[in-house]
């Protein structure tokens, strides 16, 4: 592979980020681990191609421990997304849409928010 | 006709196209929650485009396909059912630690490939030093992680100071270097025999591990979000040179843009410091940490816009520019988006007692939203956000506590007790009082320059395309 292309790779990270508010930062550091799960790719090719217990060894723990990433990555990612969820629509077409509350907020004048009981990670 | 490998092919370029449109969309807020889903699909179809690889494999060659195949579905299964339950079960833990934690699983995950791939003598001319660098960065990023992680979880707001941390870090920095290039002499030369090949990896490794701690350990808390953004890009930077090793496109473009996207991260928590990257990293906290830190309206107002509760207190700055009916507007936004708004009104505020009311009352904001000094006392510890128009004096603590000054004795807003505390000003100057603020150097605070005006009139549209696009 051209190294350009890879500098063209890192340019799009670059560029892509840049365009997010500040709000979206942690959400996007946490993406970006969660990216690292890629690794799990390397890991399979090396265990099924192992022809011994030591390829074997390390083949398991790369894709263990990536497919470990992935599943972290993709709850603590969601799960701090979450907030930024928009309600399924079930409420009159014209009024703004409302954001589900991801915790329960110390709130008595809320007329208009709804409680959304359901776990935001889940998908 | 498809086979094994052209489908591979295919779902790994379906896979980098998905990470990238995933990225995109999760850098913006309204589409954010579809981003990280789009991102999954991504890298799901590059993990299952490699299973393919086993249809392409030889059988006879590899007599132990089967039982490999079984390693790794019990591999995949038991890593990501393991870690769900983990992260769904330290529910309301403390996020930062899990994502310090966290960065060292992917890490973790390349040492044990590169150690294979040392350990047996597989990798060979450059990609042998292509191996150990990617060796190199993931045990300083694992060992950066692990210690990032377990400083978050004691809570020990403390640095451990080092002198001559600098020269601390290089120096095993470049231990490790100079073992990496002892290692790759000599088995480039063919000599590997006649050197303790094993023995100086491990040392290898644990230079790198040091050199991760020394970087990590005295790093205040605050600057821990750079030095987690760093190793991120660390790894990306040692999946992508692993990708180069294995011939495999899919790791080395995603490293990449792991390491454009946690680079620019990695800028952007700095720049919130008001410190560079090597800075924090690398040299101890300025001794006199008076530096106010800035940041702009927009990203102000998408804050505010997803608060629980904001308070806003307008002061001079918001008479004398005119401001009032652009604040009534903020205001009315931000009750749309659900936010807990009050506006905390000293009596003096404005220079002239009684005016802001009637300021505020012109632009529709009175009664239930505005509470008075009395009771302003314990709104601001609840409060996310306190948003300072033009105040400066009616929010400074050093009016009880200094005696010489004009407006010694005066009450004030307890705006600094508020989680993150925006002030809108023109300058750096200081208030009617002359005294400078010391609230406004606060850890929390961020000041944003600039005539209330075209401030509020930034926020305004800040807020309104963000509205316009969860509409669409």
């Amino acid at each position: 592979m051209e190294p350009l292309a890879l500098l063209v790779a890192a340019f799009a990270g670059w560029l892509i980020v840049s365009r997010a508010p500040a709000i979206l930062h942690t959400p996007l550091i946490s993406s970006c681990m969660f990216l690292h799960a890629v690794v799990v790719v390397a890991g399979l090719q090396i265990l099924l191609n192992a022809s011994g217990p030591a390829e074997q060894a390390a083949g398991f723990c790369a894709v263990l421990l990536g497919a470990a990433n992935a599943a972290t990555g993709y709850a603590v990612s969601a799960g701090s997304l979450g907030k930024f969820r928009v309600e399924a629509t079930r409420e009159p077409a014209g009024t703004p849409a409302v954001l589900a509350p991801r915790h329960d907020r110390r709130r008595s004048s809320a007329p208009r928010r709804k409680v959304n009981t359901k776990r935001p990670a889940k998908d | 006709m498809l086979n094994g490998n052209s489908l591979g092919g295919l779902s790994e370029f379906l896979a980098v196209l998905c990470i990238l449109c995933g990225l995109w969309r999760l850098a913006a807020v309204s589409t954010s929650s579809h981003g990280i889903r789009l991102v999954c699909l991504g890298l799901l179809l590059a993990i299952f485009g490699s299973l393919l690889y086993r249809f392409g494999a030889n059988v006879a060659a590899s007599p132990l396909l089967n039982v490999d195949t079984y390693l790794a579905g019990i591999a995949l299964m038991a890593g990501a059912a393991a870690a769900w339950l983990r992260s769904k079960r330290a529910q309301g833990g403390s996020l930062a630690q899990r994502m310090a934690l966290f960065n060292g699983l992917g890490a973790a995950g390349i040492l044990a490939i590169a150690a294979l791939e040392l350990f047996t003598h597989a990798a060979r001319g450059s990609q042998l030093l292509a191996t150990l660098s990617a060796a190199l960065l993931a045990a300083i990023a694992l060992s950066g992680a692990l210690v990032a992680s377990a400083k978050l979880q004691e809570g020990a707001h403390r640095a451990w100071y080092l002198s001559g941390r600098p020269a601390l870090i290089s120096a095993s920095l470049l231990a490790a270097i100079a073992l990496g290039a002892h290692i790759a002499h000599a088995a480039l030369t063919g000599d590997a025999t006649r050197i303790p090949y094993s023995g100086l990896l491990g040392l290898f490794a644990a230079a790198g591990g040091i050199c991760g701690l020394l970087i990590t350990l005295p790093i205040r808390v605050a600057d821990l979000p750079v030095a987690v953004s760093v190793g991120n890009a660390m790894t990306g930077a040692a999946v992508a040179l692993l990708g180069w090793v294995f011939n495999m496109p899919v790791l080395m473009i995603v490293g990449m843009v792991v390491v454009g996207a946690a680079a620019n991260l990695a800028q952007s928590a700095a720049k919130a410091l008001g410190r560079s990257i090597g800075d924090a990293l690398f040299w101890d906290i300025p001794a006199i940490a008076s530096e106010q830190r800035s940041t702009d309206a927009g990203n102000a107002a998408i804050f505010m816009r997803y608060a629980r509760k904001v308070v806003i207190v307008p002061g001079y700055g918001l008479a004398a520019a005119q401001a009032h009916h652009k604040l009534g507007e903020v205001v009315k936004l931000l009750l749309a988006a659900g936010v807990d708004v009050k506006v905390a009104v000293h009596p003096s505020a404005g220079r002239i007692p009684g005016q802001m009311d009637r300021l505020l009352a012109d632009a529709g904001i009175a009664g239930q939203f505005i509470i008075q000094l009395a009771d302003a006392a314990d709104s601001f510890s609840g409060a996310d956000i306190a948003l300072v128009i033009g105040a400066n004096d009616v929010v400074n603590p050093a009016t009880s506590t200094i005696k010489s000054l004009p407006v010694f004795g005066m009450p004030t807003l307890a705006a600094g007790m508020a989680r993150t505390l925006y002030v809108i000003k023109r300058g750096q100057g200081a208030g009617y009082s002359g005294i400078a603020n010391p609230v406004f150097q606060g850890e929390n605070c961020r000041m944003i320059y600039g005539d209330a005006q075209s401030v509020l009139a930034n926020m305004i549209e800040a807020m309104k395309r963000g509205e316009l696009a969860q509409a669409a």
